[in-house]
């Protein structure tokens, strides 16, 4: 019964599901034509020099695009199950409720999750051409790091575009943009410290879902 | 030792709900038996949309009770779900899968899923099995509606509001498919729809609910006991009928005036020569379903 969800989901989402794949792929290219355009231009010692001092991220592209890809799925994908009440539809299914709508969610974390080895494993093989061991052995940590965040974000797109109820959905909001602006941190996000926090918030937040889903199907309107 | 098997299908018991300060159900009873076609009748704002949505387990009451298949409505179990085809709001396919897809989906749910009635519907409607139910007109979506329905091959139907957006030509398919598939297999169904002619000729009981309280309820055929029908020329000035109560409607058509009242056919002489102060023409006609409805809930 969960692949039967799954499989919904993916034909719910099969165009957003490939457009987000290939920009993903694009910006992996953009990187490849951006750093060889770079490394032609100065040497190869600088660059690395420059990125070791400044403690920047040279792909730091890719967490506004995950932050995309996730608002993108959580709004695509309960979008068309609220508008015309189909959710409650989905709720009918002989099938317990919450481990529907988990496997609802599970889809796009999966999804999500094939992006994040999709995108470490193209940006390590494009960085490993251009940089040192030591600077391009922190993509996956800093991947993570995004990959846990747009997790979280995909939980409060979804939450927002499921709740019934205007008045909750602003209030969610605020609660949510308080929470985001204590807990944000703009340094450079590889400590491990900072992952073991993000990773609690995701798994706290997951099961906020079944709030604006459980009353949605429920008759709060 | 005895046996108590329930013929109950639905057994409604009190239902009492309210929005806000708005109290929309006012005690409603109800019970439909195992292959009966039950249709639940009342205007817009009646409390039909609340009581079907407490039905359907989408509201929990603020008391009475609600059981299908002997449980509360608002926590069914996965194999009660399981016995129950339910259309709700006219919607029932995800508009976004094709028919294969829907079939495919709706099939590992339900383990009776009868491959070859989903087929035979679908076959009438001549499109790919491809095809986009988004990309469909209403009729179409309905006929799918119908197989996924079926197919289902559930015990009960709950059929809400299935003529949303159906000319009368789908609406006539989809009752005389329907009719034969539920008379053939012994199914329970419950039906709600505003257009009230439809189901005259689908249902055997139904209950009529206004103002969230029942008005009226029994077999389809004696909904109107009571209530008689006389057609009168438009050159008579009938206003001054509208003083009695024993009038429940008047309306008007290019011919006559149909009045609906509760004077008996042996009594109208007397009743309409005292109203209207001479002797008049009329005719007597029998009442359809529709003017049951209007006479006892109003055109208001």
């Amino acid at each position: 019964m969960i692949k039967s969800i799954w499989l919904k989901e993916y034909i719910k989402l099969k165009k957003i599901l490939i457009i987000l794949l290939l920009i993903h792929m694009v910006v992996a290219l953009y990187y490849f034509i951006t750093l060889r355009g770079g490394f032609e231009m100065v040497t190869p010692v600088q660059i690395w020099l420059d990125i070791v001092a400044k403690n920047s991220i040279y792909f730091y592209r890719y967490e506004v695009v995950f932050y995309g890809t996730a608002i993108a799925l959580g709004v695509f994908q309960f979008l068309p199950e609220v508008i015309k009440r189909c959710f409650r539809i989905s709720c009918h299914l002989p099938m317990n409720e919450y481990l529907m709508t988990a496997s609802m969610i599970s889809f796009s974390i999966l999804f999500l999750t094939l992006l994040l080895v999709i995108d470490t494993v193209l940006i390590s093989v494009v960085s490993s051409l251009f940089f040192p061991y030591d600077i391009y052995s922190l993509i996956p940590k800093v991947m993570l790091y995004w990959y846990l965040e747009s997790v979280l974000v995909y939980m409060i797109a979804s939450i927002l575009t499921l709740e019934p109820l205007w008045k909750n959905k602003i209030k969610i909001a605020v609660l949510i943009v308080g929470i985001v602006t204590l807990i944000d941190v703009t340094v450079y996000k590889t400590d491990i410290y900072y992952l073991f926090i993000i990773m609690a918030i995701v798994i706290i937040s997951i099961p906020i879902i079944y709030y604006p889903a459980i009353r949605f199907r429920k008759g709060v309107m | 030792m005895s046996i108590n098997i329930s013929n109950k299908i639905i057994s409604v018991e009190d239902l009492e709900h309210t929005y806000g300060s708005n109290k929309v159900l006012h005690g409603i009873n109800l019970s439909v038996d195992k292959g009966k076609v039950f249709g639940l009748l009342g205007k817009n704002g009646a409390g039909k949309t609340t009581t079907i949505n407490i039905m359907m387990g989408f509201l929990k009451p603020d008391s009475g009770r609600c059981l299908i298949f002997d449980e509360n409505s608002y926590s069914l179990s996965n194999n009660t779900k399981s016995k129950i085809a339910l259309l709700h709001e006219g919607h029932l396919a995800y508009d976004f899968m094709s028919i294969d897809e829907t079939e495919q989906f709706y099939q590992s749910f339900y383990k009776a899923w009868d491959k070859e009635i989903y087929a035979y519907l679908i076959k009438k409607l001549g499109l790919k099995r491809s095809h986009k139910i988004k990309n469909m007109s209403c009729g179409q979506r309905s006929q799918v509606t119908l197989a996924v329905l079926m197919a289902q091959n559930a015990d009960l139907l709950m059929l809400d509001d299935f003529s949303m957006g159906l000319d009368a030509g789908y609406r006539r398919l989809f009752l005389d498919n329907l009719n034969d598939y539920v008379q053939k297999r012994e199914k329970t169904v419950l039906v709600t729809t505003h257009i009230v002619q439809d189901i005259e000729r689908f249902v055997d009981e139904a209950i009529l609910i206004d103002k969230g309280r029942v008005i009226v309820s029994g077999k389809i055929n004696n909904l109107g006991d009571g209530l008689h029908g006389y057609r009168i020329n438009l050159d008579v000035d009938i206003q001054l009928l509208n003083n009695y109560t024993e009038i429940k409607d008047i309306s008007t058509n290019n011919r006559c005036y149909e009045v609906i009242t509760y004077i008996k056919p042996v009594e109208a002489d007397i009743f309409f020569s005292k109203a209207l102060s001479k002797k008049i023409d009329y005719e007597y006609f029998n009442l359809t379903l529709e003017d049951t409805f209007i006479a006892l809930t109003g055109k208001y």
